[in-house]
């Protein structure tokens, strides 16, 4: 972002940047929550399977 | 929170602080943090506010009675901060640069609400004495887009044996 353009958000009223700092935190939990669930659906569901097997054999849980 | 402007309720929490001070509970209080800075700087995210008290009572453990009359009041306790409508509040006492920022704090009125708020020459002191990568960011964001009393942040400095981070 420019420098010239920081500033002018720098002069904005105290309740606006308020405003501005309640949609930078939605927007950052949005992504968040949209790169999680990104993540679950690229992960194939056998290797989950894989891997919990593999956890429950390290864990001697599994014959 | 349904409601953007309600997703960081200050109001509520600078609300509460007057109570502290009617009550007896505090002496006197600034927001100071993150939230702070923002009033001299560009938005940036946030996820608590900081307000810096003066005890009533230095030799109680001030925090125990705050957290109790806030919890009648309906906030919740979640770690180290007290919850009001989800937004997480730190109270902390202050003690010498902070208290000297509490007493020097610049007086506003927030949505009707009269309040303090640190002034950016202690900000940046308080941040040069913590140091973290963010405490200097802050002080590279002030320093660029605030007025900054030179001479006054030069006495901080020098009196609380602070230096700022080299450019």
């Amino acid at each position: 972002m420019k420098p010239e353009f920081r500033r002018d958000l720098a002069q904005l009223p105290f309740e606006e940047k308020i405003r501005k700092v309640a949609e930078l935190i939605r927007l950052s939990r949005k992504v968040k929550a949209d790169r999680l669930g990104e993540d679950s659906q690229n992960y194939p569901q056998s290797e989950i399977r894989d891997h919990a097997t593999l956890r429950q054999t390290t864990n001697g849980e599994t014959k | 929170m349904s409601d953007e402007a309600s997703a960081i309720p200050l109001a509520d929490v600078l609300r509460a602080a007057n109570e502290l001070v009617s009550v007896g509970l505090i002496k006197d209080f600034a927001l100071g943090g993150a939230l702070a800075a923002i009033y001299y700087t560009e938005p940036v995210t946030t996820y608590d506010a900081d307000i810096i008290f003066v005890a009533s009572d230095k030799t109680l453990s001030a925090g125990i009675p705050i957290y109790s009359y806030l919890q009648s009041k309906g906030w919740r306790v979640e770690r180290e901060h007290l919850l009001i409508k989800d937004f997480p509040v730190q109270f902390l006492a202050a003690s010498g640069l902070t208290e000297e920022a509490v007493c020097e704090a610049r007086q506003i009125q927030y949505q009707g609400v009269p309040a303090k708020v640190f002034r950016p020459e202690y900000i940046i002191a308080i941040a040069a004495s913590v140091g973290r990568h963010k405490d200097l960011a802050r002080i590279e964001q002030l320093m660029s887009q605030a007025k900054i009393d030179k001479p006054l942040l030069d006495d901080i400095l020098r009196r609380y044996n602070l230096n700022l981070p080299k450019q």
